[in-house]
């Protein structure tokens, strides 16, 4: 049991520790998991692996709190891995718009030669992509009157805040690009392209802010989907779609690998931004961090198909 | 016979939730009590995060119960369903650890003492 001085010392960093919890879990167990953490540290400060741990913890918490894991309901389990795959494939967005801009006027730099294979995974990406965005829309129409019937139920309260950041997130989102595309026009391609200066920088913060975006509105239809009444048939349209766009998410990743391979061996002056007909490196750090992102979207896009699927045959049973 | 199952996956001796039931088995305790008591039948130090998140599924399934308390740290007690998993639980180590006894009789050909389940991690 540690002292009332040492509680003092440990007060700020037990709190700091919670806030990896969701808001309803703080509510039910907050102030017992405080107690807890104070009687169990003595008055020490937490290393950097009990941080990791309760870190860990709260945010399985939080992913449970989604309704994206730990659910034994078929009918749940099947509308958490739609979830899963719908947070997958708005993580992957990133890198994809990452990649649309990397890629933007690749077929301008052959003269002359082989863009068979660029194009054909190119479009094999541009056209999966364009898939993926038709499911996640029709999936947002076919839950269209069942959200309708939530607001109206009284439901707006509980996604209000949430709804309210995605849309400020937004608008400073289209405010920032916007603003950028008026100044890049004043611009030669060699000032938006070298170097760090303001342009750049405003690039970035675009970026983070495009990024935030995404990620406020996954949590706003997260936060919706699952407080939606959604009916058997309903659901298996969503488990299907979020079938599909999670089988395409791998599939796109590997196209645009393959896009990089081919450009590597037939335009690797695009992808270094040297003259047409140089041979420099292949390598390119931002297509890395790309692929290495989509991977990782595309991983959890099949965690949540596996749910999906698992789950699939128990739907009617339940 | 069902199985003891949490969230689908059968329990092992050295699982959290096990290790909670029965440490509220011999009476109800709060976090802290419950994190000591675990260390010293088991051997098995639950961090609050991994105590928490097991507290909160027993919890949810009704197998244990908050008691009313009079500052932060609220005691927990075992609940009648939660004495039943928990003997459903222990039922189907003992023979789990009756029949390994029994086939590492018959394998070294010597006697192997009967005993109650070891808990994974408990001191020799």
């Amino acid at each position: 049991m540690s002292t009332d001085g040492i509680q003092r010392g440990t007060g700020p960093t037990s709190r700091s520790l919670l806030r990896w919890y969701p808001a309803r879990w703080r509510a039910r167990y907050g102030d017992e998991f405080i107690a807890m953490i104070e009687d169990d540290l003595g008055g020490r400060r937490p290393d950097m692996r009990y941080r990791l741990s309760i870190a860990r913890s709260g945010l399985n918490e939080r992913l449970r709190d989604a309704g994206l894991v730990g659910i034994s309901v078929p009918s749940e389990r099947v509308r958490g891995g739609a979830l899963t795959v719908l947070c997958a494939f708005a993580l992957f967005v990133i890198p994809g718009v990452a990649f649309a801009k990397i890629s933007e006027h690749w077929d301008q730099s052959f003269q002359r030669g082989p863009r068979h294979l660029p194009a054909v995974s190119f479009n094999l990406l541009a056209s999966l992509a364009g898939a993926c965005g038709v499911a996640v829309a029709l999936a947002a129409v076919a839950l269209l009157p069942n959200f309708v019937k939530f607001v109206r139920a009284g439901g707006w309260p509980a996604i209000r805040r949430r709804v309210k950041w995605a849309v400020i997130t937004t608008l400073a989102t289209v405010a920032v690009v916007g603003g950028l595309a008026v100044w890049a026009s004043h611009l030669t391609s060699h000032q938006r392209n070298t170097g760090f200066g303001w342009y750049q920088l405003f690039f970035v913060i675009a970026a983070v802010l495009f990024a935030a975006a995404v990620a406020t509105w996954s949590g706003a239809a997260v936060a919706v989907t699952r407080r939606l009444d959604i009916r058997s048939g309903q659901l298996k349209v969503a488990g299907v779609l979020a079938v599909l766009v999670g089988v395409c998410m791998p599939l796109m990743t590997a196209a645009a690998a393959f896009w990089w391979g081919s450009m590597a061996t037939t335009a690797p002056w695009f992808l270094a931004g040297t003259p047409m007909g140089s041979s420099p490196s292949p390598w390119a750090a931002n297509l890395l961090g790309v692929l290495i992102v989509m991977t990782i979207a595309s991983g959890a896009g099949m965690f949540g198909v596996l749910r999906v699927i698992r789950s699939w045959r128990q739907l009617d049973v339940a | 016979m069902p199985r003891a199952t949490i969230n689908g996956s059968r329990q092992r001796p050295n699982d959290p939730p096990i290790l909670i039931l029965t440490s509220l088995a011999g009476g109800p305790k709060h976090g802290h009590a419950l994190s000591k008591d675990i260390e010293g039948f088991a051997g098995v130090v639950l961090g609050p995060g991994a105590l928490y998140g097991a507290i909160t599924r027993l919890e949810e399934r009704g197998l244990i119960e908050p008691l009313e308390s009079g500052d932060r740290r609220r005691p927990y007690r075992i609940s009648a369903t939660g004495s039943a998993y928990l003997a459903e639980a222990v039922d189907e180590m003992q023979r789990l650890a009756d029949e390994g006894a029994r086939r590492l009789a018959v394998a070294n050909k010597v006697s192997v003492p009967r005993r109650g389940p070891r808990i994974a991690g408990s001191p020799t």
